[in-house]
């Protein structure tokens, strides 16, 4: 017999679309990563692709190409991929697309294959100027101007073998909530990367898709910034994606606004534009996008990175004390917000709203039925399912690359100490020198330099968030993505402890002028002393283990060397304490830099136990037919020591009690308030501690009867 | 789709109900499969449906073609594109496990239903088909077409009265079974007119608790099994299963169906029972 509760059904599904088309029925297995590390969050799934469904064949090549049945259209010498832009290879490119699309139709059996191919055989960049090498002849000694080979070169080429799916095509998947099946999540969404094609030896045969989300456009972005000082020869015309238009680094930029001139563009972001008018216009290119239900062509701006929405990113700056739902516009969509209100916005469960916020802009009438023609309940909303497949089915109106910016930051560091110490000192600037790099490896590390989380959401959205590792799940309101797991959610879990990680004493060092540094000068040469965070709390156990905090950006007085220090300490000791547990699948669970609390509850009241800590890395995995789960790495683990609050909730404590994390910032914006005390139950008033312990500790409790009574 | 399968049967066979009792078709099943009908079509008897046939891939209309057999003289000749049971299998066992799995947590457990899009978490219908061929002992029978009246010009018509009488049907069960035996054989995917087809495998099935005619589509699970048996030198044992991918119509709605007919079946008997039970007046007679 088992106690009511115990035992509970659950009911899996999902759904994936892949270039706008469903392949869910074909899927095996789908695994969802996400993490707030130096790398894009990735999904992968495995389809079975009965009679090579996802895979270019032979025969498949033959039906496209096979001249035999072209008589009308003679194409000249490797025509099929490459056309002149002549006006009468223009006609015979579209005579061309013509036939290949009757062929697709007709000679390809499969329907999946069908619609892929039809969509993508006739997709051509045009204009594109390939330069011949065959051209440089073996006799001459010095290689003339290359002969240009200039023609329309084909966007999804086919060579037998390749999967009908390429890089870059628009992937979304959707999770049912195994215990709520009305709810369904985003659980990913970006781009196809790798594909694996596997045939056994029983001829069973599986396409295994891989994919990174939208972040992955910074990546290959590449930027140079402050380019010139030393080595102005390697200037932009050597790269046509690199943007000049920070040349002068990122002084005076606060985190708000590098990330919006990176993602933006300088002029685009607007707000740059004041404090550096030499910055040029922004310039547009008309960008592509095909789905197996159509296309949409849009201006995007030329000096940004990918095609985010800017006009519906938002900056939040996060205050404690606001209703819930409250949030105060202060300007140029910038909010102040509770962190419930923040969770609320970005979420990432299925709702009606999500047809309006992600649509591509100006296409809303675009969308099939969207006025009148959806499938609604009784109650006239929208039906989730109708949601799913229109976004699904639609990557050309509802792009993955069309996510928006949400930064949330703290609106005070402290009382004393403006945010701008830790988001524009420490955050900004760079190095003097010329450095080639990428937009998404400045941003990490713009991040990582004052402990901020960058990622992609579910959603496709990009999120920059400061440490919400201090928080309690409670105070997300219970919005997904902080939560509560009580034991029987709970499978198995490790817990490890790494004195190794421990640091007490951090120093940084700081400088009176940029690139003073590099000149190996430091604030000691004008007589003045280190930023040093220290935790004389630990000192009794792990002693003063000191380390000098790595230079890693311009950093101009004590007070912002004070707060660097602080943050590389608490970045150092995080992994100190971790875990890793293997749980049942919380869809609302997907987001990294999350409080999650581990109630450890059991039948006696006594927790197992119990801790808050930080999800580093969520991992959900999807096998039909087989198992549901998800696993979740966590750091910053906060245990509990005794401590309650006035309502006799447990405070959680990081390593060492409050005293153990000078830079806490939720004491710094008092969503709690411990007792001067750091640890009540080692004050060495006894009759104090009696009190505590009258007015929190069950009576009943004989151990601690007992040890009151030593 | 409303096919007297019986007749289908005695129609293929070239008998008229109640010429013999091997004839019979005991219950109603029918075996097909993509490969057979397509070799049926290739004989290009009938070219104006030939398109519409490959296309909308149903079974053909098994009355039409017997008739069309008939006409040949094609009735049992070596690969039969349809295939009828001649001595039908003593059980027909119906297979369908759920699909779930039991995940335990720290404190209970949890069951992982694996729906479908109607929320079912029925997972693959198996038929597992069990028989004997009955006798197939070829020296107790005679030739089919020894009964055509047409080859039977030499003889007399009461030779070829006894002759018949004394046919227990064991070449055309034997040939029945080898043309299930080959089906079960068959390969899953063939070239057709430069294409690779997937072979449907197809059961048309009625019985008493499915009084509907549905067809089973998927494929044979194992080859036909069979038992060379000293104990019974004239008939074998054999088994097979079938996997069933899906069914025309949906075996939902067929029940549906089904039971709405009961239902209204006996509505009306009540209502031709009250209508009994009332007196002139149209008031209810207490009995």
């Amino acid at each position: 017999m088992t106690t009511a509760g115990q035992a509970r059904n659950a009911f899996p599904a999902m759904r994936i679309f892949v270039f706008g088309l469903e392949v869910t029925e074909d899927v095996l297995s789908c695994t969802v990563n996400m993490q707030d590390g130096r790398s894009p969050n990735t999904c992968e799934f495995v389809l079975v692709s009965p009679l090579d469904r996802y895979i270019v064949t032979e025969r498949d090549i033959h039906a496209l190409y096979d001249t035999v049945n072209l008589p009308e259209i003679i194409l000249p010498t490797a025509a099929k991929e490459t056309f002149d832009h002549s006006a009468a290879q223009k006609e015979i490119g579209n005579l061309l697309d013509v036939e290949l699309k009757a062929r697709v139709s007709r000679d390809i059996q499969d329907e999946t294959k069908r619609r892929i191919l039809r969509a993508k055989v006739v997709e051509r960049t045009p204009n594109v100027t390939q330069p011949d090498i065959n051209a440089v002849s073996s006799t001459t000694t010095t290689p003339g101007k290359f002969a240009a080979m200039t023609g329309d070169a084909l966007t999804y080429p086919f060579q037998v073998g390749d999967c009908i799916f390429h890089s870059n095509d628009a992937v979304r998947v959707f999770w049912r909530d195994p215990f709520k099946p009305d709810d369904w999540y985003f659980m990913f969404t970006g781009f196809i990367t790798d594909w694996t094609d596997t045939v056994t030896a029983d001829n069973e045969r599986t396409v295994t898709l891989r994919c990174e989300d939208p972040s992955r456009i910074l990546r290959y972005s590449r930027f140079s910034n402050n380019a010139g000082q030393f080595d102005s020869a390697t200037r932009q015309e050597r790269d046509n994606v690199v943007n000049n238009q920070a040349n002068d680094g990122f002084h005076d930029l606060n985190l708000e606004e590098f990330m919006h001139t990176i993602l933006f563009g300088s002029a685009a972001a607007g707000i740059v534009k004041a404090k550096q008018d030499s910055i040029e216009a922004a310039g547009k290119f008309n960008l592509r996008r095909v789905s197996v239900n159509g296309s949409t062509t849009t201006p995007v701006v030329e000096k940004g990175a990918g095609s985010f929405n800017q006009s519906k990113s938002a900056v939040f700056r996060f205050s404690p004390g606001k209703d819930q739902n409250d949030a105060i516009v202060v300007a140029n969509n910038e909010q102040i917000i509770t962190l419930a209100a923040y969770q609320r916005h970005i979420g990432h469960k299925v709702t009606s709203s999500d047809l309006g916020d992600l649509i591509l802009e100006g296409k809303e009438s675009e969308v099939p039925g969207i006025a009148t023609g959806l499938l609604r309940d009784a109650s006239g909303t929208i039906l989730t399912s109708e949601i799913i497949r229109i976004i699904g089915d639609l990557p050309h109106l509802y792009p993955v690359d069309n996510g928006r910016l949400f930064i949330l930051t703290p609106d005070v560091l402290a009382a004393s100490a403006d945010r701008e110490i830790l988001t524009k000192d420490v955050g900004g600037s760079i190095a003097t020198y010329t450095t080639w790099t990428t937009r998404l490896k400045l941003i990490y590390d713009v991040c990582e330099r004052i402990d901020f989380s960058f990622y992609a959401s579910p959603k496709g959205d990009l999120i920059c968030e400061m440490p919400l590792h201090d928080f309690s799940p409670q105070d997300f309101g219970g919005e997904g993505g902080a939560v509560t797991v009580p034991t029987k959610d709970t499978i198995s879990w490790e817990r490890t402890f790494t004195d190794e990680r421990v640091r007490t004493v951090m120093i940084a060092d700081w400088s009176p002028l940029d690139g003073y540094a590099e000149t190996g000068g430091n604030q000691e040469t004008v007589g003045s002393l280190p930023g040093v965070a220290s935790i004389p709390h630990l000192f009794p156990q792990f002693g003063v283990r000191q380390e000098r905090a790595e230079r890693r950006a311009f950093i101009g007085s004590e007070a912002a060397a004070t707060v660097y220090a602080n943050v590389v300490l608490n970045q150092m000791n995080a992994d100190a304490r971790s875990a890793h547990v293997q749980m049942l699948p919380k869809l609302s669970l997907l987001w990294p830099n999350r409080p999650i609390e581990f109630t450890g509850d059991t039948p006696d009241g006594y927790a197992e136990r119990p801790y808050i800590a930080t999800t580093r890395t969520i991992t959900h995995a999807l096998v039909w037919n087989s198992d549901m789960s998800m696993s979740v790495d966590v750091n910053r683990i906060r245990g509990w020591a005794g401590q309650v609050d006035e309502n006799r909730v447990r405070l959680y404590e990081p390593l060492g009690g409050f005293g153990g994390e000078p830079l806490n910032y939720a004491i710094l914006n008092q969503t709690i308030s411990p007792p001067a005390s750091t640890k009540a139950l080692s004050g060495r008033d006894r009759d104090d501690l009696s009190r505590i312990v009258e007015e929190n500790i069950n009576p009943l409790d004989i151990s601690v009867q007992r040890l009151l009574s030593k | 789709m409303s096919i007297d399968l019986g007749d289908v049967f005695n129609s293929l066979m070239g008998l008229t109900p109640g010429a013999g009792s091997s004839a019979d078709a005991r219950a109603a099943m029918v075996f097909t499969s993509t490969q057979r009908q397509l070799i049926l079509l290739d004989t290009d008897l009938i070219p104006a449906t030939k398109h519409t046939r490959s296309t909308t891939g149903g079974i053909i209309d098994p009355a039409r073609e017997a008739q069309r057999l008939d006409e040949r003289n094609l009735t049992l000749e070596r690969a039969m594109p349809i295939i009828t049971m001649a001595v039908n299998p003593k059980s027909v066992r119906f297979t369908q496990p759920k699909r779930f799995v039991k995940k335990d947590v720290r404190n209970g457990s949890v069951f992982f239903h694996f729906t479908n899009s109607k929320g079912q978490n029925n997972d693959i219908l198996t038929m597992t088909f069990q028989g004997n061929t009955g006798n197939i002992d070829l020296g107790g029978s005679v030739n089919v077409s020894e009964r055509n009246p047409s080859a039977m010009q030499s003889g007399t018509a009461i030779d070829a009265q006894n002759r018949i009488e004394q046919d227990t049907g064991a070449l055309r069960k034997l040939m029945v079974w080898l043309n299930l035996y080959s089906l079960s054989r068959e390969p899953m995917i063939f070239t057709h007119n430069g294409s690779i087809v997937e072979n449907e495998f197809r059961i048309t099935y009625v019985s008493q608790v499915i009084p509907q005619p549905i067809d089973f589509i998927g494929f044979f699970s194992k080859v036909i099994e069979f038992e060379e048996n000293a104990a019974k030198p004239n008939s074998r044992d054999y088994n097979f299963e079938f996997t069933v991918t899906r069914t025309e119509p949906d075996l939902d709605d067929v029940v549906s169906h089904v039971l709405t007919g009961i239902q209204q079946r006996n509505a009306l008997q009540a209502s031709e029972t009250a209508t009994l039970l009332t007196n002139t007046n149209g008031q209810l007679v207490t009995i």
